[in-house]
Parts: C-alpha cells; sequence; structure tokens
C-alpha cells in the first residue's frame, strides 16, 4: 500500500452535508419557545436581580405569603422572600450544576465510549464491565450516596451527577461508533491506511457528534431532574441556597393555603426540563434524517 | 348492448400533497378490464402502477390522497363506496397480491391461520371447515406437506412459497379480480415463471381477471393478454399484447423493448438502457412526459401533452405520442 | 479489527439467545460468571465508597463526643475500623450473603429485619405504578399510532411530553394537592397497612404509585406509538385490509403483536428505574419502603444501613435486569418471527 493513498475519501461527509441541508425543516412554535424560555432564563438570572435589586434570602416579616405584586412580582414564601428572585438564584444552580454536569459527563464518557467500540476486545470487555458495574446503582441512589458522603456542596453535588451520568454517554457512544464502523466510508478508511486516531476525529467524531449532542439535552434534562430530586430530599446544595427543589419541599406545608409557593419553583422547574426534551426531540430528528447513526 | 365490464377505469387521477408540492402519481388513465381477462401494466419504478393499483383496490387513505375519476368494478362504482361497502368487496370481489411476500405475511401468526382467516369471510364456514380449506388451499398453490406447513409462520418458508401462500389467500374466496404488484419482484428468476404460470392456471380455472403490475416486458410477453405502458403517471401506450410487440408505436415502449436483452430469439442485439432518469414527479414539462428523455423528440414535443390516438383502423391500440415510430411496415427497420 | 463484525447495538445481542438449552450451552455460563463479577464489584463499590471517602465514620456518629480519644476508639473498634479494610470486606460480604447486614446504629434494629419490612412495599409501589403505566399507556399509543400526524396525535404527544418533563415528585405534590388537599379524597401522607382494610392500604399507596407511574407512562407511549406506527404501515397490515378483515380485528389482533416487543423490552428496563424513583416518591408521601428507609440512613449517617440497603437496591436492580433479559431468550422463539419481519422488510 503506497503512502499517497493516505489522503480520506471525500465523498462520505461532502454528501452527508449536502443531505443534511436540504432537509432541514423550520422551527415549529414549541422549539421557538423552548429556546426563548432557556434564553430569557439564561439572561434573567443574571440580569433581573441586578435591574429589580432583587435579594433571595432577604426576610420581609410585613410581606409573608404574599401575592404577586409591584414589589414581588411572583409574591412571596413563609418568611417573606421573594419567589421571583429565589427562583431565578434556583435557575443558577440547576442550569450549572445541570450543563455542567451533563458536559463533563460527555467530555468524560465519548472518547471511552468510542475507545471502546473502536478498539473492541479486552478494551470494550474492560470498559463495558465498568459501565455495567455503574450503571447498578439507579442513578439517584448513586447520586445521593455519593453526595452524602463526599458532603454537600456545589461541586460535590455536580461530581456525584456527572458520576451518575456518565455510562449513559459511554454507551451511547459506543453503540454509535460501532453502527457507524459497519458503514463504508470508515472502513475504506482503515483500508487506505490511516491511523486509528485520524479516522476517529475525522470520520467518527463529525458524525456520531448529532446523536450524541441530542443525547445531551436529555441527560441536561435528568440531570436538573436529579439536581431537583436531591435537593428536595434535602440533600442537594446546604442552606440557605434556595433551589428548586428546597422550595418545592418547603413549600409542602403551606400547599392547602399558599400553593402559590410550590407552583412558582415547579413551573420554573417544569418548562427548563421541557425545553431540554423538547430541543433534544428535534435535534434527534435532524441526526436521523440526516441519515447519521440511527437509534439510540 | 355488451355486459357491463369486469373493471372500468375512467380519467383516474390520484395526488398526495407532500411538503414538496402536490404529487400527481396518476393523471388520468382510463382503462378497461373484461371478465377472465388478464390486464398488464408496465413502466418504470415511480411510474404509478402501484398508486394505481392500490386505488383501483380502495386502499389509498382516503385523507392522504386527492382521487378524481371513476372506478367501477361490475359497474358500481369503489371510491364513492363506503367503508363496510369496500369491505364487502376486499376478499370476496377482489384481492391483491404484493411485491414483498415476507413483508406481506403476518410475521408471528401461523400461514394456514392467515389463509383460514380470509377463508371465514365465506358465509356459513366455521374455524375448522376454514383451517381444513386452508390447508387445502395450500395444496392447491403447490406447497408439499401442506398441513405441516400451515402451522409455520412466514418466517420458516422460502421466498416462493411466501408468495405461493400469498396467492393461496388471494383466491380463498374465489374472488372475480387479482391486482398483482410485481409479485415475482422479490424472487429469483426460476422461482418467477413458476409463480406466474401458477397465477396463470387458477385464473384461467376460476376465470378470475388479472391485472399484473410489471416492469419486465418478457414478464408480459407471456403472461397477459392486453398491456398498458405507464409513463410519468400516464398510460402511453395499450395494446393487445401480440399488436404490441408488433407495433410497438410509442417512442417509450420502443425504449422499453429494446431494453429487453435478445428479445428475438436468433438477433444478437445488445439491450439498449433508456437514458436519463425517470422523470421527477414535481418537475414535469408542459409537454410529452418522456420528451426529456426521448432521442426522437423535436420541438412540439415539448409544448403539448400528445392525445392518446388510435394506430391506424385498430382501435384498441392507442398511443399517446407526437412523433410516433411509423408504420409497422417500417417498425423492422427502426428496432434496427 | 473485529470490532466491524460484532453485532452493532445491545437490542440485536438482548434477542439472540433462542432455547433454555441453548442459552446455557453458549453463552449462558459466560453471562452467569459476568453477572457474578458484576455483583461483586457492586459489592466492593458499595463498601468502599463508604469506607474510603473522607470522613471517619465513628466521629461522624459520635458527633461531639469523638473529642474523647477513648469513645472513640471503642466506636472504632465496634465498628471494625481498626482492622485492615480487606478483614473488613470480607467480614462484611460474608455475613451478606448469610443474610446478616449488620445493624443500624440509630436505631438497633438489624439490617435485614428493616430491608424485609420495607421491600415489599416498595415491591408493591413498583408493580402498581407498572401497571398503572401499562394500562393508559397502551391505549394511549394506539389511539396516537393510529391517527399518526393528525390531532389526536398532536395532543397525546404533547400532554406525554409534558409528564415525561415533570420530575415525579412535583407530579406527587400536584397530585397530593388535588385528590387531598383540595377533594379530600385521599390521604397526602402516611402508610395504612393492608389490615386497615383494602381501601385504606390502597388508598395510602395510589398516589404515589401514579406520580411513579408518571414518567414510564410517557416512555411506554411514546416506544409502543413508533412500533405501532411502523407496524401499520407495514404490507401485512394492507393485505389484511384486502382481505376484508375488520379495522378492529386489525388493530386488535394484527397489529398489536408485532408491535409489543419493544414495549416488553423498555418495561423490563423499566424496573430498576422505579426502585431508584422509589427514593423520592416514598419520602414524599411518608410511606416506608426501601426508598425512603435509605434517605432517613443517609440523612443519619448510618452507614451500615446505607451500606446494606444500597447493596440490595443495586443487585435487585442487576438481577431484574438479568432476568428480563433471559425471559427474553425464552419468550423469543414466539417473538423472534416478528424482529425477523421487522429487520429485513
Ligand atoms: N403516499 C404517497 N405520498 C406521496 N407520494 C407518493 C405516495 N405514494 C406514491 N407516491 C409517488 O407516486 C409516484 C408513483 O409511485 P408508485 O409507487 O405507484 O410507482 P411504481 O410505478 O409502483 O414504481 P415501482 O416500480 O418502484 O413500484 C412516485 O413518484 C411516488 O413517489
Ligand atoms: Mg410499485
Amino acid at each position: 500500500m503506497t503512502t499517497e493513498l493516505t489522503a480520506p475519501p471525500a465523498v462520505p461527509s461532502g454528501s452527508r452535508r449536502r443531505g443534511r441541508a436540504s432537509r432541514r425543516r423550520s422551527w415549529t412554535w414549541m422549539e421557538i419557545l423552548s429556546a426563548t424560555w432557556l434564553v430569557l432564563l439564561v439572561f434573567g438570572m443574571f440580569l433581573l436581580p441586578l435591574i429589580l435589586h432583587l435579594d433571595a434570602l432577604e426576610f420581609d416579616a410585613k410581606a409573608r405569603f404574599a401575592g404577586p405584586s409591584a414589589e414581588y412580582l411572583l409574591g412571596t414564601d413563609n418568611y417573606g422572600r421573594d419567589l421571583l428572585a429565589r427562583a431565578l438564584s434556583g435557575a443558577k444552580v440547576s442550569l450549572f450544576i445541570g450543563l455542567g454536569s451533563t458536559f463533563l459527563a460527555l467530555v468524560i464518557g465519548v472518547p471511552i465510549g468510542t475507545a471502546a467500540a473502536y478498539f473492541g476486545g479486552w478494551v470494550d470487555a474492560v470498559i463495558s464491565f465498568v459501565t455495567d458495574v455503574i450503571l447498578g446503582f439507579p442513578g439517584l441512589v448513586l447520586a445521593l450516596v455519593l453526595t452524602a458522603f463526599l458532603g454537600a456542596s456545589k461541586t460535590n453535588v455536580m461530581i456525584a451527577i456527572t458520576a451518575q451520568a456518565i455510562p449513559a454517554f459511554v454507551r451511547m457512544a459506543r453503540s454509535q461508533t460501532l453502527a457507524l464502523m459497519n458503514r463504508d466510508f470508515v472502513e475504506a478508511s482503515k483500508v487506505l491506511g490511516t491511523r486509528p486516531h485520524s479516522i476517529i476525529a475525522r470520520d467518527l467524531f463529525p458524525n456520531i457528534a448529532d446523536t450524541i449532542l441530542a443525547f445531551a439535552f436529555v441527560a441536561a434534562g435528568r440531570a436538573i431532574i436529579i439536581e431537583g430530586g436531591l435537593s428536595f430530599l434535602g440533600m442537594g446544595l446546604p442552606l440557605p441556597q434556595p433551589t428548586w427543589g428546597v422550595m418545592i419541599n418547603e413549600g409542602r406545608q403551606y400547599l392547602n393555603t399558599d400553593p402559590h409557593l410550590i407552583l412558582v419553583p415547579s413551573v420554573f422547574l417544569m418548562l427548563s426540563i421541557l425545553s431540554f426534551n423538547v430541543l433534544a426531540d428535534r435535534l434527534r430528528a435532524d441526526a436521523t434524517t440526516d441519515g447519521g447513526g440511527k437509534g439510540a | 348492448m355488451p355486459e357491463t365490464p369486469l373493471l372500468q377505469i375512467e380519467d383516474l387521477v390520484v395526488e398526495f400533497p407532500t411538503r414538496g408540492g402536490l404529487v400527481r402519481a396518476v393523471d388520468g388513465v382510463s382503462l378497461t378490464l373484461g371478465r377472465g381477462e388478464r390486464l398488464g401494466i408496465v413502466g418504470e419504478s415511480g411510474s404509478g402502477k402501484s398508486v394505481l393499483g392500490r386505488t383501483v383496490m380502495g386502499l389509498n387513505d382516503r385523507a392522504r390522497a386527492r382521487i378524481s375519476g371513476r372506478v367501477l368494478f361490475e359497474g358500481k362504482d369503489v371510491l364513492g363506496a363506503s367503508a363496510q361497502e369496500r369491505r364487502e368487496l376486499w376478499g370476496r370481489q377482489i384481492s391483491m397480491i404484493f411485491q414483498d411476500p415476507l413483508s406481506a405475511l403476518h410475521p408471528i401468526t401461523p400461514i394456514g391461520a392467515q389463509i383460514a382467516e380470509a377463508v371465514r369471510r365465506l358465509p356459513d364456514v366455521d374455524k375448522a371447515q376454514a383451517a381444513e380449506r386452508a390447508v387445502e388451499l395450500l395444496d392447491m398453490v403447490g406447497i408439499p406437506d401442506a398441513r405441516r406447513r400451515a402451522r409455520q409462520r412466514a418466517h420458516e418458508f422460502s421466498g416462493g412459497m411466501r408468495q405461493r401462500a400469498l396467492i393461496a389467500m388471494a383466491i380463498a374466496c374465489k374472488p372475480k379480480l387479482i391486482i398483482a404488484d410485481e409479485p415475482t419482484t422479490a424472487l429469483d428468476v426460476t422461482v418467477q415463471a413458476k409463480i406466474l404460470d401458477l397465477l396463470d392456471e387458477l385464473c384461467t380455472e376460476l376465470s378470475i381477471g388479472s391485472v399484473l403490475i410489471t416492469h419486465d416486458m418478457g414478464v408480459v410477453a407471456q403472461h397477459t393478454d392486453r398491456v398498458a405502458v405507464m409513463y410519468g403517471g400516464q398510460v402511453v401506450e395499450t395494446a393487445p399484447v401480440a399488436g404490441l410487440f408488433a407495433a410497438p408505436t410509442m417512442r417509450y415502449t420502443r425504449a422499453l423493448l429494446a431494453a429487453i436483452p435478445q428479445m428475438a430469439p436468433g438477433r444478437r442485439s445488445l439491450p439498449v438502457p433508456i437514458g436519463g432518469t425517470p422523470p421527477n414527479p414535481l418537475e414535469r414539462g408542459a409537454g410529452c412526459r418522456f420528451a426529456p428523455r426521448c432521442t426522437f423528440a423535436e420541438d412540439d414535443c415539448h409544448q403539448a401533452i400528445p392525445e392518446l390516438l388510435a394506430l391506424a383502423d385498430a382501435t384498441d391500440h392507442r398511443y399517446r405520442c407526437w412523433h410516433p415510430a411509423a408504420v409497422p411496415a417500417e417498425t423492422e427497420a427502426g428496432a434496427r | 479489527m473485529n470490532a466491524t463484525t460484532r453485532e452493532t447495538t445491545a437490542p440485536v445481542d438482548r434477542r439472540a439467545p433462542a432455547r433454555w438449552s441453548r442459552v446455557l450451552r453458549s453463552r449462558g455460563w459466560l453471562k452467569l460468571i459476568r453477572l457474578l463479577a458484576v455483583l461483586f464489584m457492586i459489592s466492593v463499590l458499595t463498601f468502599l465508597s463508604l469506607q474510603l471517602l473522607p470522613g471517619d465514620p465513628a466521629r461522624v456518629i459520635l458527633g461531639d463526643q469523638a473529642n474523647d480519644p477513648a469513645t472513640l476508639a471503642a466506636m472504632r473498634h465496634e465498628l471494625g475500623l481498626d482492622q485492615g479494610i480487606l478483614a473488613r470486606y470480607l467480614d462484611w460480604i460474608g455475613g451478606a450473603l448469610s443474610g446478616d447486614l449488620g445493624s443500624s446504629y440509630v436505631t438497633k434494629e438489624t439490617v435485614s429485619s428493616m430491608i424485609s419490612s420495607r421491600l415489599p412495599i416498595t415491591l408493591e409501589l413498583v408493580i402498581l405504578s407498572q401497571l398503572i403505566a401499562l394500562v393508559l399507556a397502551i391505549p394511549a399509543g394506539i389511539v396516537a399510532a393510529i391517527n399518526k400526524g393528525r390531532g389526536a396525535d398532536h395532543a397525546i404527544g404533547l400532554w406525554v411530553f409534558g409528564v415525561l418533563s415533570t420530575p415525579n415528585f412535583v407530579i406527587g405534590v400536584i397530585l397530593i394537592w388535588i385528590f387531598a388537599v383540595t377533594l379530600g379524597w385521599l390521604p397526602a401522607n402516611g402508610y395504612q397497612p393492608w389490615s386497615e382494610g383494602v381501601g385504606a392500604h390502597l388508598g395510602s399507596v395510589i398516589l404515589a404509585s401514579i406520580s411513579l407511574a408518571a414518567a414510564p407512562f410517557a416512555l411506554y407511549q411514546r416506544v409502543l406509538r413508533a412500533d405501532y406506527a411502523e407496524t401499520l404501515g407495514r404490507d401485512f397490515i394492507d393485505v389484511a385490509r384486502a382481505k376484508g378483515i375488520s379495522p378492529l380485528r386489525i388493530v386488535f389482533r394484527h397489529a398489536i403483536r408485532p408491535s409489543i416487543l419493544g414495549l416488553l423490552t423498555v418495561t423490563g428496563l423499566t424496573v430498576g428505574v422505579l426502585i431508584g424513583s422509589t427514593v423520592v416518591v416514598e419520602n414524599l408521601f411518608g410511606l416506608p419502603g426501601l426508598g425512603a428507609g435509605l434517605v432517613s440512613a443517609v440523612q443519619n449517617r448510618d452507614y451500615i444501613v446505607v451500606q446494606g440497603m444500597t447493596l440490595v437496591i443495586a443487585c435487585s436492580f442487576v438481577l431484574i435486569n438479568t432476568l428480563v433479559d433471559f425471559l427474553y431468550g425464552v419468550v423469543d422463539p414466539r417473538l423472534r418471527g416478528a424482529t425477523a419481519g421487522n429487520r429485513e422488510g
């Protein structure tokens, strides 16, 4: 085999891109609303507290259980704390942990899964085995036990949630890579003598990126659910940091008289997870019509 | 007054609204089929053959397809029929055989039970009788050891046997018309001939009329009485088999014939493939559908669609062409 | 190199084995060894994570009293912390295998008796919620598939998507608000054993079961809708129609069975996820199941109990998944035709 032949076949990625462009659908109103909500949430959680001089921790004894008003746009809780301020402060936690842990899990999990599929043999056996072991612990149980004994802090909650998310990314990347390796152009690269890492970098990653990205949105939603569950159980970030889960938990006792204490964080939580899921569905649909890897 | 034909299709148009626009899959097709007659429909992929077959059957999703024109079965309107009336027709009067026998059979239900289900459409047949009849039918379509085979599932049958089972299912209620949509495309050549012979035999025996959809001129020559050639959703030539092969007139028909290897024994001509690609139903010009690929096309071919004209004095041979391959005498030279 | 010739996805692998005998003869033993290895590693991880993580269990348990060296040493001895790690593991796992997981530091109750009183409640919740999810998801999936792309499909899809995006504790709170606080039909909190009467018992677990059922319901509906719609597009459905079979019979007899395999798969896999979800839901509804037990043990720093319960939860999770896997192997000959057809078609 001659060395001149190491150039990668140009056709596959090129033709694939054309296919993608021609099939791109326009955005549905659900998708537009979801993206808008997330963008508003991000801007809101940084800017609104500055503009409106919000304080999530300030007590107002005169305005306990207040309904929405000009001073407290979404009302106040049992201590007279501003619910909007608390919800926005909770948003920072949820988004930071949700996106942060998903990003970490992706960065760690995808290369491992790709390597497992690419090298096969004992590498694959070991990685699959470890994945199976970690998946033996339900996600929330793993996160719960880890945070409890690492100590509840932002970093530790993030580590715990990352740890439970990694195996899913490993599996995902592994099955995607395996599916792709059977396709002709990767075979072609191998036959042409391209070295492993450049095959992975040039052929595999771009081709599984769409699917992985779609999955990352699902994983972000899941991470937010788990963070919510942890703080709901009182095992999340230490008080007095408000989080959506903590707000829901604290609001429980006032459910019969003041359901808005629970309503506000619940709506924030649901809309955020819904948005991630809607966008994930969209990305997944795009990834499959592209003719990228099929299935999960 | 002649008796009503078995099947009459009048100016049938079938359109599908799609993202890219309105796809007119069948465009003004008119055809007639007598009792026990065998009609062949030939054409390239995408010419609208399957859509035509399904529409005649009434199988199209009415919410999705826009249909105009008339389909009369024994003089009765099929398209306007209620769901209940159509169900009366299906199986009892008209049945259909599909292209891929594996996906046309239920994957889990045993073959015998699937045939028995069709048999039970007949009045006064109980379960046991239907099962018994299913075995007889399997035997009749040439499946050895039918009783044991009846208990097996589709994946345990070979391709040819699956298609035989589907034929058994189609004739279970002795219908008057069978529509066979490329019944042998998924099978290998030796099996193909046997299946088509079987179908012929059964149709003759039970005097069933048939519509045989295919893209194979060779099949048409042997297994049909009359032929309609379809292109771009239209019938471009229709004639009795003998007439069509003797005097192929529309340029597309001739191109199809030229694409068959060695139609005439002894002549050592290589098949001539038809150039270009089948037309995109969303990008049709104003003229003859075949004009963009036709080597004989002239300017006027692109201006308007030619009418279906009778060839000389033969009223049952009609063609659609501005510059037809001239009189039969010239055919010999033209085919070269 | 040989990676390219192996199966591409897990599901293929899952459906491959055929009969009891073949399962045992070919890959059965390998799978068993692998299963044992996974269980072993789970026990090691459970043990290590609680032993090696920062913080001295004895100090945590003693709190302020830990400043007294004698007390601390006594506690360390009692916990076995003065022994080597290997000795401690062997001691623990040996006990676990004979049903002795130690006893709680807080209540002095043995961990195994805690588990045997709590496990039935958790299992009941899991089973009830599976039933609820399936009973709702099957009609919802079929109706959506039949009306694919039309109003009913979009309406159901939107609803399902909302449910999928709502954490179970939020659904639980909403249910409490509607059925306990506003309507007053059901208790918001607390467990009634069977001995208090069937109605009282079911009333005390039904809201929790519905909260647990929500996410699986949404998942099942989506899986069934996709598979069912695919089945409806297959030729054999057209053939059945062309035979003149009634639409109802086609919907309920012809189309269901080929579409059900995917649903069965996720139903099995969801059991484990549900066990995890009970952690939150039992806590919300004050039900004394395994999940609630784990949370209070974690909150009390009750190491021994956390260890034991985590081990039991993780092992049941793995064993249930393996059982589901194995059942496919046995059920398969009947269903494999369906998948083969679906693949090749
Ligand atoms: N449900 C549908 N929606 C939109 N377009 C359709 C639909 N069914 C068929 N068509 C279009 O109608 C045209 C005719 O299709 P048809 O299946 O009848 O072709 P055919 O002659 O049977 O081809 P083949 O030999 O490949 O079976 C094609 O362009 C096809 O894309
Ligand atoms: Mg066709």
